[in-house]
């Protein structure tokens, strides 16, 4: 596990009693858990296991059958499979959010997309590019107004080593100016750079034993 | 630039590189309208005009055209909007989950159609007016213009619901043959079954028909048309206003905490 929070201790997600099926299939049992600000927590568990529902849930993508989700501020959200135009560039991608979240200039988008070194794609059509730069631009749209709380689901999907390592930065970077950010994934491998690790199991949430998700 | 602009300048954008619809457009309307002029017999037939309970006689050749030509330009406006609907459905969500006003994607889609029908139905006409001369040609434009609104339209409520891009052109190649085959005066002289009244191309082909061969500026069949277009947008619009619902958990904004 990473080291200290940050001094704020203020609870910006709030997740309690969240249930979810799809028909007569009970993925999620009553997920509780809560982040706060400048925390970086993981959400673990086996192929199928919700987490993906319920980071969409958390997203307002998915609606729970009961429970309830407070959010404090203003929310990015990554879904695991890049959504995205494939007969736009990834500058117009960036025009459009810049309009959607109502961003007088794209600057941070910009200096995004060069951290994670897509600078020379910005005017390629996004359907020629290679998986892990069109998750690039996925990451970036749910980062590039800043959210007080970021969702990612499985952000890293398709991403070089050194890409990689430039995301967990980034992480870092987020979480050391007070955001919250929640990662999404299958490998235990990241569990030091996190503060909080839950193991999604059975449709419950639980601290997770490294061991169980390696 | 408004929202609107930047999502209606894309829109457009990306339909421009639609190639298949390009294709389409550039060899397959003039291919259409040069075989059904030329190949098909010139002799005259006597038709009853449904719309206004007229007898006509028209050429075999310029029935065809016409009838060839309400079918080339449905099937491609149809694609063209089947193909925009579903390759943006997913990515519409998202962006209006980020906050885009949904009104401006509305608007960016009704103004595409606008677009690709004003483009193609000018485009069909012209081809035509190169090999004939209706008495009514500009009426002959508006009813090619309300048949690619209408299946403009429909490639849009198709998309709700038809996942792939091969499913969604079947189904407009056999909508738009099944919709005009019965109403062809070559092939049914009388089309006197009330329901024809019911097809999509019904108010396009009566308009058309009754442009080029009469001077009666007879309107009433685009009626048909408008209810057409009227159904299957507010199916079209209904159904993105419901699939880019979010569901916000509540959302404050940091108070001094």
């Amino acid at each position: 596990m990473a080291g200290s929070s940050p001094p704020s201790v203020d609870v910006v997600l709030r997740v309690t009693a969240v249930r979810k099926s799809f028909g007569s299939r009970e993925v999620l049992r009553g997920v509780s858990f809560e982040a706060r600000a400048g925390q970086l927590v993981g959400i673990v568990g086996e192929n199928g296991a919700g987490k993906t529902t319920l980071l969409r849930i958390l997203s307002g993508d998915l609606r729970p059958d009961d429970g309830r989700v407070d959010l404090l501020g203003t929310r990015g959200y990554c879904p695991q499979h890049p959504v995205l135009d494939e007969e736009l560039t990834m500058r117009q991608h960036l025009r459009l959010f810049q309009v959607a979240y109502r961003l007088p200039s794209p600057g941070r988008a910009l200096r995004l997309i060069d951290g994670l070194s897509a600078a020379r794609y910005l005017d390629t059509p996004v359907k020629v590019l290679s998986g892990g730069t069109l998750q690039k631009l996925n990451l970036v749209l749910a980062l590039m107004h800043d959210p007080d709380v970021v969702l990612l689901d499985e952000p890293y999907q398709g991403f070089d080593w050194e890409t990689y390592l430039r995301f967990w930065d980034l992480a870092q970077e987020l979480r050391s100016r007070g955001r919250t950010v929640v990662v999404i994934s299958h490998l235990a491998h990241d569990a030091e750079r996190l503060d909080v690790l839950h193991h999604l199991h059975d449709g419950v949430l639980g601290p997770s034993p490294t061991a169980d998700t390696a | 630039m408004s929202a609107y602009l930047v999502a209606t300048r894309y829109a457009l954008l990306a339909m421009a590189k639609n190639r298949l619809a390009a294709v389409l457009l550039i060899a397959f309307i003039p291919l259409w309208i040069t075989v059904a002029k030329t190949l098909t017999t010139p002799k005259t037939f006597p038709f009853r005009l449904r719309a206004t309970g007229t007898w006509l006689r028209a050429g075999g050749d310029e029935i065809t055209m016409i009838s060839g030509s309400l079918n080339a330009v449905s099937l491609l406006v149809g694609f063209l909007m089947f193909s925009a609907a579903r390759r943006t459905r997913s990515f519409d969500r998202r962006l209006t989950a980020a906050g885009y006003p949904r009104t401006a994607l509305m608007g960016a889609k009704l103004t595409m159609l606008l677009v690709a029908s004003v483009l193609v139905s000018a485009y069909a006409t012209a081809w035509m007016l190169l090999f004939w001369t209706p008495l009514q040609p500009f009426l002959l434009g508006l009813a090619v213009l309300a048949v690619c609104l209408v299946y403009g339209a429909m490639g849009m409520c198709l998309a709700l619901f038809l996942r792939g891009e091969v499913e969604g052109l079947v189904t407009i190649i056999m909508t738009s043959i099944i919709d005009l085959a019965p109403q062809n005066p070559v092939a049914s002289t009388t089309a006197d079954k009330p329901l024809v009244e019911l097809l999509p191309s019904y108010g396009s082909l009566q308009t058309s028909l009754a442009a080029g061969f009469t001077r009666d500026a007879t309107l009433s069949p685009l009626l048909n048309s408008t209810a057409w277009l009227t159904a299957m947008t507010v199916t079209a619009l209904g159904a993105f206003v419901l699939r880019t619902r979010t569901h916000q958990p509540p959302r404050t904004h940091h108070a001094g905490s």
